[in-house]
């Protein structure tokens, strides 16, 4: 068996050559950081943004719109699905979404047949939900395609871009499938208005630094564009938009610099601590560097009894919530990398998502390692 | 470090980073991207190495890290999980295709230990400073991740008992 594998990576070769590599670091080096050193910035598919610097032409369409019901449609639609196996919490979609404080946005995108109307975006530090239309013109034959389909409309305003992408993606031996980094789902259908969303990863603003967790998002694409091709330069700003949305309107947050213990051993500090009603987001710096070890993502076991045993929210009625609230896949713990990507500090930071969107007014405390936190 | 010294690292260890990417993300685009922003680290690094091996293992922990924080970010984002795709044009066998779908089935951080292990043939004490672990949990994943490989590969019956 060692010998298969290791013949089986011996056949294994970058597809760049050294060359190809030394000009994609020296030039990419500065894209990186300008991207890093961006703050709040909500990144958007890369076509919906490539399709805002075209045409932008006046709104006229959907003129019954409210921002907060198609927000309350889209919190049914993602926090139902995500829930569909157990009973939804009552009245969530309005009590979780009155709390949102979305922003309605006016952009509208001409791409011929269609326009694109960016309706309404609303985010945590987390994590963006963006509702747009796809307004049709009155006598194109729109009838013939199910909704969900106009919806991934998007992700083919620019048929070139598609063509090429999908033609390097076939070169590489996958199935073209460039944009499945972003969801675009179908609300629904209004006469010849295809009403959508789109759930988007934002960065996250921790303290003086930036981690930056949109693996499927600019930084990436950044890093891909010089072997992808000249035809588009992924590091462009116009790749981007940075909504004028704030996020922390939403959210609590304290930094405490409380002391914890875990087993009466190795103890840490919690530094940050926000809750906004799509997650949390807790910091932990640990005295002894080998703990953060103990506490890989995947080594979980002492990380299970932290959140299993320790953790509760109260909120002003007297409730107590637990990890059930929260969704499985949200626990994951992120080491924070030095400049090099070295773990050197032992700090791990985890952002849990609820499983339905709360009000953060109503939260009085979290606690955590037997240390309770209060909120104003 | 200077253009000149980032072109003869990449010479000497493009591969080698390449492949051990390869080994964590299982997906040949991420481990390309992993790739490179080791060797963007490697170019901000204002540090000496004493000799190429030291530097090999500075890329490899700084690889290690950014492919787990690329596989962290991933789940984060709730994206599609990573098409773990054979590798295009890449001449395996019968075995070694199966061996390569099998050895993904297995974690991450397993698969790290065995590429470093087995074919870089690092010892369990330099994998546990190159990841920041104990020895003792190395030695342990190595352990594991032989076993849960070997259980596999019997199972499908890619390999008998005499060739495992």
């Amino acid at each position: 068996m060692k010998n298969d594998y290791n013949s089986m990576y011996d056949k294994l070769c970058p597809q760049k050559s050294d060359d190809e590599l030394l000009q994609a670091v020296l030039t990419g080096k500065a894209d990186n950081m300008n991207i890093k050193h961006k703050k709040k910035t909500i990144i958007i598919p890369a076509l919906i943004a490539a399709a805002l610097c075209a045409t932008t032409v006046g709104v006229s369409a959907a003129n019954d719109w409210k921002l907060t019901g198609a927000m309350s449609n889209v919190m049914q639609n993602i926090f139902g699905k995500k829930n569909e196996l157990q009973p939804a919490d009552k009245d969530f979609t309005e009590y979780g979404f009155e709390n949102l404080r979305g922003k309605e946005l006016s952009d509208v995108i001409d791409c011929g047949e269609y326009k694109i109307a960016l309706k309404g975006v609303t985010a945590d530090k987390y994590t963006a939900f963006i509702v747009y239309d796809i307004v049709f013109d009155k006598d194109f034959d729109h009838k013939l395609k199910d909704g969900e389909e106009w919806c991934a409309l998007l992700n083919q305003t620019d048929s070139n871009r598609t063509e090429w992408l999908s033609e390097f993606y076939r070169k590489q031996g996958n199935q073209p499938n460039p944009f499945s980094y972003s969801q675009n789902e179908f609300l629904g259908m209004d006469g010849n208005i295809a009403h959508c969303y789109t759930e988007v990863a934002n960065s996250i603003p921790l303290q003086d630094k930036t981690l930056e967790l949109v693996s499927h998002g600019l930084y990436r694409r950044s890093a891909k564009a010089p072997y992808i091709g000249k035809e588009i330069d992924c590091s462009n700003d116009e790749f981007s938009i940075t909504f004028d949305f704030d996020t922390s309107a939403s959210s609590k947050t304290i930094e405490p610099n409380s002391k914890i213990s875990v087993d009466g051993a190795s103890e840490g500090k919690i530094t940050y601590l926000s809750v906004s009603p799509f997650g949390l987001m807790i910091n932990i710096v640990w005295d002894d560097s080998e703990k953060m070890g103990k506490i890989d993502y995947e080594d979980s076991e002492e990380l299970d009894k932290i959140i299993n045993e320790t953790f509760r929210v109260k909120f002003k009625d007297g409730t107590e919530k637990d990890i059930s609230a929260f969704d499985d896949d949200g626990w994951n713990t992120l080491v924070s990398y030095d400049d090099f990507g070295m773990a050197e500090k032992a700090e791990n930071s985890m952002f849990p998502h609820w499983k339905y969107p709360v009000n953060v007014d109503d939260i009085v405390s979290v606690t955590l390692c037997g240390q309770t936190f209060e909120f104003d | 470090m200077t253009a000149a010294d980032l072109e003869h690292y990449i010479g000497l260890f493009h591969k080698a980073v390449y492949r051990l990417a390869l080994s964590i993300v299982h997906n040949e685009a991420e481990a390309e991207d992993v790739c490179q922003n080791a060797f963007c680290k490697l170019f901000d690094y204002n540090g000496e190495f004493e000799a190429p091996e030291n530097c090999k293992a500075w890329l490899f922990k700084v690889t290690v890290n950014l492919s787990k924080n690329l596989l962290k970010s991933m789940r984060f984002t709730r994206s599609d999980e990573l098409d773990e795709n054979i590798p295009a044009n890449n001449g395996f066998t019968e075995n070694e295709t199966a061996l390569w779908e099998t050895v993904a089935k297995l974690p991450p951080k397993y698969r790290a230990a065995i590429h470093l292990y087995y074919y870089e043939g690092y010892s369990v004490k330099e994998i546990a400073d190159m990841t920041g672990e104990k020895v003792s949990a190395i030695t342990t994943r190595l352990a594991r991740a032989r076993e849960r490989l070997k259980k596999m590969l019997l199972r499908e019956g890619i390999y008998d008992e005499k060739r495992l």
